[in-house]
């Protein structure tokens, strides 16, 4: 489902991206939402450095008499699960799964929606008929319900988390590309490369799709977002990466019933909102400085 | 006009099609016995055998194929692999309570959203304006699912306002609608304070204050009314969303309506009940699109239906 920012948003962001560059201060938007995904990557890249201990590893003294350790109760700073892991390890390690969900299948998405949208909107005709009308079909279906069930069918291998993934959210990206494909293909200079006697390929290369680097930037970083989250949701109900890789959303998922111990389940959700909400800032931040409004994604 | 529609109506029936082809070549793709699973464990090979040629598995792909088209087409959707009861049963069994869950939800987000939207419109500026953008992002950078069990877990759990799930009481129905709406009621109100604020900077709104109208009836009457098409036209796509997609909320919440029984279809390999769910929920999400197109046609006459 896509939701249009309204118009007030944008002059607000322009104002505050105006009001930044004129006295040369760092949009705090921008600033935060660098720091936060920032934080998460460097998790992601040196987990095993900074984890304490092996996320997979059943601590001899994990558990005390009636369950896991809560945090800061013991030796393990947040605490332990209900099989006696490290819990900040784990979550430590599960920013992996969450950084690579938020760039493979993203890029790839992005990839298959500019295809889609630089044919459909420089062609025109027959091709953008076709094309688009199969990607706003598309899009309404209920994308989730179907995920489940290509996974549920194919097994939940890591690759088959990254296609359903790509499935449900190329659609959108390819629409945004396709509207911005539209207005691209009038500019004057388009037409002085179709003067000159360039072909439609080398327009398309050197003259199109260099104009939606900005977009496509900031349609990246918005749709990690809905990435990480899809794919929580995915691992929640038990559809996602597969243990014993620590994903947060399948952490949650086996917590669901220990409602004993409510860490097990409140501290992998703040590790997914405080990712999801860098990766809307970052993307409101880059949209400010750079560009166009882009419509985003929800779940 | 009327063709316009019946050509869309067409192209819903094609896409369906669509869909129930896709479903059929994910049957295809499972790596289980459909003969063994309905016969059970004890029976005999010959047994077994017996029942495959009664479904007609033993057929050729394409004739499978065409033979389940036209049952999809009669909406008879065959008997669910687990309890043997007709599917069209159980999906009229459990689809009034995806209705009655997406409907409070849709209320809940619309009253919420528009009242928020209206009051931050008259209070530019004022503290409850400036802070629901960042209400906003975190409200749908939250996941659903999480914000479900925290809300389980703080009034259901601890405080016992409300039951752990299920739809047996009337007040079981509050938290996983508020759970669907949150996020959607956050947009909502940016949507409305958007066309609000424009609408009370525009002439008639000045003239309707010179006039003397109260501030409270110009507000309520007059922009809420010019504020409502956007909201309107969001609203259809929402309503269709949650009742073909809201699996994980009534996971969460042990709500028994299609979104749990897919991912239950999911869990137990009952192909026929899971294609069901898929196709019927694709069926609402792709009518109440077309709803949307049909409202926001009548309600912005520069809008045409293509």
């Amino acid at each position: 489902m896509s939701t249009a920012a309204s118009p007030a948003d944008v002059e607000e962001f322009l104002d505050g991206a105006a009001r930044a560059r004129r006295t040369g201060r760092v949009d705090p938007v921008l600033l935060s939402g660098c720091v936060i995904v920032g934080f998460f990557i460097v998790c992601a890249i040196f987990a095993p450095w900074i984890a304490p201990h092996d996320p997979d590893f059943q601590q001899a003294d994990g558990l005390n008499g009636i369950g896991p350790w809560a945090p800061f109760d013991s030796s393990y700073l947040l605490g332990t699960d209900e099989l006696g892991r490290d819990y900040l390890s784990r979550l430590i390690y599960g920013a992996r799964v969450a950084i690579f969900i938020a760039i493979v299948p993203n890029a790839i998405a992005m990839v298959i929606a500019t295809l889609v949208g630089v044919s459909a909107g420089y062609f025109r005709g027959r091709v953008d008929t076709i094309l688009m009308r199969i990607t706003e079909t598309v899009m309404v279906l209920p994308a989730f319900l179907l995920a489940l069930a290509l996974i549920s069918v194919a097994g939940s291998g890591l690759w088959v988390v990254v296609i359903a993934l790509v499935l449900v959210s190329w659609t959108y990206a390819a629409r945004v590309v396709y509207g911005e494909v539209l207005r691209i293909r009038e500019a004057t200079f388009i037409e002085a490369a179709r003067a000159l006697g360039a072909s439609s390929w080398r327009i398309i290369f050197r003259h199109v799709i260099p104009q939606l680097r900005g977009l496509l930037v900031t349609y990246f970083t918005l749709n990690a977002a809905f990435m990480v989250l899809t794919e929580a949701g995915l691992g929640f109900l038990g559809f996602g990466i597969q243990p014993p890789t620590p994903s947060w959303g399948a952490m949650i998922g086996a917590s669901r019933d220990l409602l004993f111990w409510p860490w097990l389940i409140i501290l992998p959700g703040v590790c997914l909102a405080l990712l999801g909400m860098g990766f809307y800032l970052l993307g409101e931040g880059l949209q400010r400085r750079f560009g166009p409004r882009v419509p985003t994604a929800r779940l | 006009m009327l063709r316009v529609i019946l050509r869309r109506l067409g192209w819903v029936l094609v896409t369906l099609a669509a869909v129930a082809t896709f479903t059929f070549f994910l049957t295809f793709l499972l790596p289980q016995d459909v003969a063994r699973t309905i016969a059970g464990d004890k029976v005999s090979e010959a047994e077994v055998e017996r029942v495959r040629q009664e479904l007609g598995l033993n057929d050729s792909p394409a004739i499978q194929y065409v033979r389940y088209m036209g049952r999809v087409a009669r909406l008879d959707f065959g008997y669910s692999f687990v309890n043997r009861q007709p599917v069209g049963e159980i999906i009229a069994e459990r689809l009034p309570r995806t209705i009655s869950l997406a409907a409070v939800a849709i209320i809940f987000q619309l009253v919420v959203g528009i009242g928020l939207g209206l009051a931050t419109a008259a209070r530019a500026n004022g503290v409850l304006d400036r802070t629901t953008l960042s209400w906003a992002v975190l409200m749908i950078s939250l996941p659903t699912f999480w914000l479900g069990l925290i809300l389980l877990y703080v009034f259901a759990f601890e405080l016992g306002w409300f039951p752990l799930g299920g739809a047996d009481s009337f007040s079981a129905i509050v938290l996983p609608a508020i759970t669907l709406g949150i996020a959607g009621a956050a947009w909502y109100s940016r949507v409305v304070r958007q066309a609000a604020s424009e609408t009370l900077a525009s002439d008639f709104v000045k003239e309707l204050r010179a006039k003397g109208l109260p501030r409270r009836t110009i507000l309520f009457k007059h922009v809420l009314r010019a504020s409502l098409s956007p909201v309107l036209t969001m609203m259809a796509i929402d309503f269709g969303f949650f009742l073909g997609g809201a699996v994980l909320v009534e996971t969460v919440y042990a709500w028994p309506g299609l979104g749990l029984t897919s991912y239950q279809a999911i869990e137990t390999g009952d192909t026929p009940l899971l294609m069901a769910c898929v196709i019927v929920g694709s069926a609402f999400v792709l009518i109440l699109n077309l709803a949307a197109d049909l409202v926001r046609t009548v309600i912005d006459p520069r809008v045409r239906l293509g």
